[in-house]
């Protein structure tokens, strides 16, 4: 029997995904859970498994498609005997979906109804919608045979600078559509000073979210110098046999990870999210850490990373960051983090200013390790005296944070707990 | 002596009422005042100055007395009608600002110069009257009560209408709920057998509208409403009922010695005949003969106190005229909390 | 037989724990209208209340619509916050002297002295075989009344948030309950505390070619109906208005802005509807957007939905409607 594939429901915030590339063909055969495409969505690539036995028969949408959840996409023939496990439309989180097999409320009021005829859902009657003239006829342009021109297609004619005449339309009696228009300009792309790339899916996805972000959350910053003098020479005596001990190589980061959950334990507002007036304060602590990969940035959630050492921190980040570079995150991977720690050291600078992913209160990066002069604390300088100075491993440490949730003097004190953990790390 | 030359008894009749001789004098000069600044609205209307004037002439003692009464027997709120000027005098609404209401200017108590006459809410005088339609305030009036003693607190609401509004299906609503719900309240009816032009007869079957009350499952009672002392004692009474048993519904039986507003012209519906004979019941003139009588005034302190209206009339007329509407810029405030 | 999911509930459901959770955080607030106490209510919404909090809070008023609000509006002017109930948007006529006429002009009337802190809660709407006096859409008299919110769910997630807002917004709101979704849309509703603001509309369903603007009992359909033309690769945005009054200008707006082409859905007559008026705001504010003729597909001018099976499925808008309509504005 033929089984319609859609694209499911797929993580709390996810509406729609695009079908970046199909997996198997029509007339390929397909085990159930086998992958049939690979779905981008805005969080992460993710590969959809079939929901039964069979041999693809058509493609529903193209390849390169955006899609809602809930969109049929391709078609299979599963194969007999087997459990057919069709996908039903599963309900939004908060969309609600209309129940067929409840009694509704009688005319005059709820409780249990007689035994009367069910009211046939809607969709069964055979109505012609034509039949009702509610719309009255199909939308026509007035004039015929003359070039008319929507209001939507003026202003893009004017805010590009196109003679209307030169585009040939594809609406309603020849009508140049809006759609045509931007068609035009795409093609037109490649001329003059510009250069058009259309963004990828992933580009796209990361774009929507930045917005987002910029558009809910009011940011601030502050930032403090760690002195990871210590921190460094520990590191130093004790990589090697971490690596052949743990198998895995030992950075900064898992240092930084470990100082950041004990502060967010202290300072729990930083592991929060707004909602409408109230201080979501989550309980368990998914540390997000971002992943460059050629593709874009990620960032995969370790989860519950209160509960690892320093060994298991640094597998963790490992085995994400291979993941993620090979392009095998799944939606789990990328779902539900608290907080979020983006090792921008890695690329040399010193001083960033990141953006706070939507649904947290805060992101905190770590810069490049530099080596500085300083005058060390505890020092006072005096008139007269030779100032003593040293020179130091220095990390800055970066906080953006949603400043509807907490204060400069919260940030303040989450980034001195995080500071000083890191400084009193010696050899 | 009195006007036919037969003796006059002195009845002390403010003392059987439990009212001292200096606030006996003080109702009768806020009455005076009341009737001169009721008259000085009628005139400006007629200048232009005031787009319309409700007077009360003839229902000063009802009101007057009622709120009297109510105000100085534990906490209590107001749900007026709009024909209640001395009612809301009685509460401590100033001339001034019963003037500025009636122009529509800024610093109107109630509405701030966006309702008719003295509808909107004072609050600071415990007063809420949303608007003038008939009856509509019934219902609120006991839902007030009502929520009061949801509360815990001992306020009797006093909710007046008149008996045109007692025909109002809104009326037997609010009446029905009060009586099941026992909710301390006194219904407070001042009929003067008009509703605009249509009489009593054609506005309900029977004598009064207090016999309704029985229907309801609480008391009725008739009073002259034209005797301020019979209006106290039977308020004060009431109002005991009504926090502790429940409804009471008085009706004052009172004239309306004017038309039912300056839109109106009563010759058409009033002989002249009986209009004269209303004016016998002039609770102003009532008071008077009975202070002037019972010798607690003289002529001349009469003649001094009605001077004295006049003038606090006059000045709160200047004050009116001068003051400034209300600005443009308000139009679009307070259509939502 | 649909199995419950954890943290699912009906759309009654919903209306109930919003007014239980309620009255147990605030007692001021209390229920009145016909058999809401030891009936719970002809939709059973009230089950439970009058067991729970006492016939001091939960007050079966005699069969008396004007006085239900009249008396719930007196209420309010003393400071409770209460929660009347009109059986059936049918009966809410008498009502509307007290509601429209005082409620709605009672804090500008007063120059803000007073506030009315009222919720009336209507169930209305057809599709049950009501007939003409037991489907009534009463929306759009209320939705042209300044001083009034308006608000009408469909989900039973907005339905808890947005009764809990309103009980909690110090202006009168009439809370629109389409009474087909009571126990026939089910969804998920978080045990925990939340709020859904009034004047802030939802998109259930993104997309870039048509924005389709609904409220009520057919916004689910408006979502069937965007799903099935997603086969065809019509992207349809659904926007489900939530409140009435005031409208989410920037939602619909923004969502116009996208996609150029707009569809109105609802079951309430066409002419002087709520569709009506977003029409004109639309062709106002963002003309310049505009690629096709803003269509409105509501019920027809027709004295609500009549009682025969065949007569009223010609009456109510329709998945398959929807789709029809949505197919002719992508094509244009």
């Amino acid at each position: 029997m033929k089984v319609t594939v859609e694209l499911p429901q797929v993580g709390e915030s996810v509406v729609e995904g695009i079908i970046a590339r199909w997996l198997k063909q029509p007339g390929e055969t397909v085990r159930q859970y086998e992958s049939l495409a690979e779905v981008v969505t805005d969080k992460v690539t993710m590969e959809l498994p079939s929901p039964v036995s069979g041999t693809v028969l058509r493609f529903l949408v193209e390849e390169g498609a955006k899609v809602s959840v809930g969109t049929p996409i391709l078609e299979i023939e599963a194969r007999e005997g087997e459990d057919i496990a069709a996908a039903p439309l599963p309900p939004s989180a908060f969309v609600g979906q209309l129940m067929e097999d409840v009694r509704p409320v009688g005319p005059t009021g709820g409780g249990p109804v007689e035994e009367a005829a069910e009211v046939a859902a809607p969709m069964e009657r055979g109505i012609e919608a034509s039949e009702l003239s509610i719309l009255g006829e199909t939308p026509q342009p007035t004039k015929p045979g003359q070039p008319w021109y929507s209001p939507a297609v003026r202003r893009l004619a004017r805010e590009h600078g196109i003679d209307l005449r030169q585009i040939s339309g594809t609406g309603i009696g020849g009508r140049v559509t809006k759609e045509d228009v931007l068609a035009f300009l795409s093609r037109m792309g490649a001329r003059d000073e510009e250069e058009r790339i259309p963004a990828s899916p992933i580009r796209r996805l990361i774009a929507e979210n930045m917005i987002r972000s910029a558009r809910e959350i009011p940011q601030a910053w502050a930032m403090v110098e760690a002195d990871v003098t210590g921190l460094v020479r520990y590191r130093e005596r004790i990589k090697e046999e971490f690596q052949k001990r743990e198998g895995v190589r030992l950075t900064y980061l898992p240092f930084v990870l470990q100082a950041v959950i004990e502060a967010l334990k202290e300072h729990p507002l930083l592991n929060a999210r707004w909602e409408e007036g109230t201080i979501v304060v989550r309980r368990r602590l998914h540390i997000g850490v971002a992943v460059a990969t050629e593709n874009g940035l990620v960032v995969p959630v370790i989860r519950d990373a209160d509960r690892l050492s320093l060994a298991g921190l640094a597998r963790a980040v490992q085995e994400l960051t291979e993941r993620a570079r090979q392009n095998r995150l799944t939606l789990d991977d990328v779902r539900g983090g608290t907080f979020t720690v983006n090792n921008t050291g890695a690329l040399g600078v010193v001083l960033s200013r990141p953006i706070v992913p939507p649904d947290q209160a805060g992101i905190l990066t770590m810069e490049a390790i530099t080596r500085r002069l300083v005058v060390p604390d505890g020092d006072e300088p005096s008139l007269g005296a030779p100032l003593t100075l040293a020179v130091r491993f220095m990390m800055n440490l970066c906080l953006s944070f949603d400043h509807r949730i907490l204060d400069g003097a919260e940030a303040a004190a989450f980034l001195r707990a995080v500071k000083h953990r890191l400084e009193t790390i010696a050899p | 002596m009195g006007p036919e030359g037969a003796e006059i008894a002195i009845t002390r009749r403010h003392e059987t009422a439990g009212i001292s001789v200096e606030e006996v004098l003080a109702l009768y000069t806020q009455m005076v005042l009341v009737r001169i600044l009721d008259e000085r609205i009628l005139v400006l209307n007629r200048q232009g100055k005031v787009p319309i004037g409700i007077s009360c002439q003839g229902h000063e003692a009802a009101q007057m007395g009622s709120a009297w009464a109510a105000l100085r027997n534990g906490p209590c709120f107001f749900f007026p009608y709009y024909r209640d000027l001395a009612l809301k005098i009685t509460a401590g609404v100033s001339a001034r600002e019963a003037l500025l209401s009636f122009m529509g200017k800024a610093g109107d108590p109630f509405s701030n110069g966006r309702q008719f006459p003295l509808q909107g809410a004072d609050l600071r005088r415990g007063i809420i009257q949303l608007s003038n339609v008939v009856a509509a305030g019934l219902p609120q009036a006991v839902g007030y009560a009502w929520a009061c003693r949801y509360l815990g607190e001992e306020t009797v609401v006093l909710a007046y209408f008149g008996d045109g509004a007692s025909s109002e299906g809104e009326c037997h609503e609010a009446m029905n709920f009060a009586g099941i719900h026992r909710v301390p309240i006194v219904f407070f009816c001042e009929n003067n057998r008009y509703a605009i032009s249509v009489p009593q007869r054609k506005q309900m079957a029977i004598e009064n509208v207090a016999e309704r009350a029985a229907a309801y499952g609480f008391p009725g009672v008739v009073v002259d409403g034209t005797d301020l002392f019979e209006v106290i004692e039977v308020t004060r009474r009431a109002i005991a009922h009504a926090r502790t048993q429940g409804p009471i519904l008085i009706e004052a039986k009172v004239e309306r010695l004017s038309p039912h507003t300056t839109d109106d012209d009563d010759r058409r519906y009033r002989s002249r005949e009986e209009l004269e004979q209303a004016r016998h019941r002039d609770p102003v003139r009532r008071l008077q003969q009975y202070l002037l009588q019972e010798g607690i005034l003289t002529p001349e302190q009469d003649r001094a106190i009605w001077e004295g209206a006049r003038q606090e009339v006059e000045e709160a007329t200047r004050y009116a005229e001068a003051s400034p509407y209300p600005e443009a810029s308000t139009l679009l405030e307070h259509i939502y909390a | 037989m649909h199995e419950r999911a954890m943290g699912e509930k009906s759309v009654i459901e919903a209306i109930r724990d919003a007014m239980r959770e309620e009255m147990r955080r605030d007692e001021r607030v209390v229920v009145l209208g016909e058999d809401v106490g030891a009936r719970g209510g002809v939709f059973l919404a009230t089950q439970g209340f009058v067991e729970e909090f006492g016939e001091g809070r939960v007050i079966d008023t005699p069969l008396a619509e004007a006085s239900i609000a009249g008396i719930a509006l007196g209420a309010a002017l003393k400071g409770l916050r209460p929660i009347a109930e009109i059986q059936f948007a049918d009966f809410a006529w008498p009502a509307f002297n007290q509601l429209l006429g005082e409620a709605a002009r009672a804090c500008y009337g007063s120059n803000g002295q007073v506030r009315v802190p009222l919720v009336v809660r209507i169930p209305y709407g057809g599709g049950i075989r009501g007939g003409l006096y037991h489907s009534q859409n009463v929306e759009a008299y209320f939705f042209h009344t300044p001083g009034v919110k308006v608000v009408a769910p469909a989900t039973p997630y907005d339905a808890k948030g947005l009764l809990k807002a309103a009980i909690r917004d110090d202006n009168p709101v009439i809370f629109l309950e389409h009474k087909k979704t009571y126990r026939l849309v089910r969804g998920y509703v978080p045990d925990e505390e939340y709020v859904v603001p009034i004047g802030k509309a939802d998109v259930k369903h993104r997309g870039s070619q048509i924005t389709l603007v609904s409220y009520g009992l057919v916004l689910h359909y408006c979502l069937q109906a965007a799903r099935t033309v997603a086969q065809d690769g019509i992207s349809v945005e659904v926007v489900d208005l939530r409140t009435l009054r005031p409208l989410d200008r920037e939602t619909l707006f923004d969502s116009v802005r996208k996609t150029g082409k707009v569809l109105i859905v609802h079951e309430d007559n066409l002419t002087g509807g709520v569709g009506a008026e977003i029409a004109a705001l639309l062709a106002e504010e963002v003309f310049e957007y505009l690629d096709a003729p803003i269509l409105r597909l509501c019920g027809p001018d027709v004295p609500t939905m009549p009682f025969a099976p065949t007569l009223e499925d010609a009456y109510m808008p329709t998945t398959e409607k929807i789709v029809g309509a949505l197919r002719r504005l992508a094509a244009y």
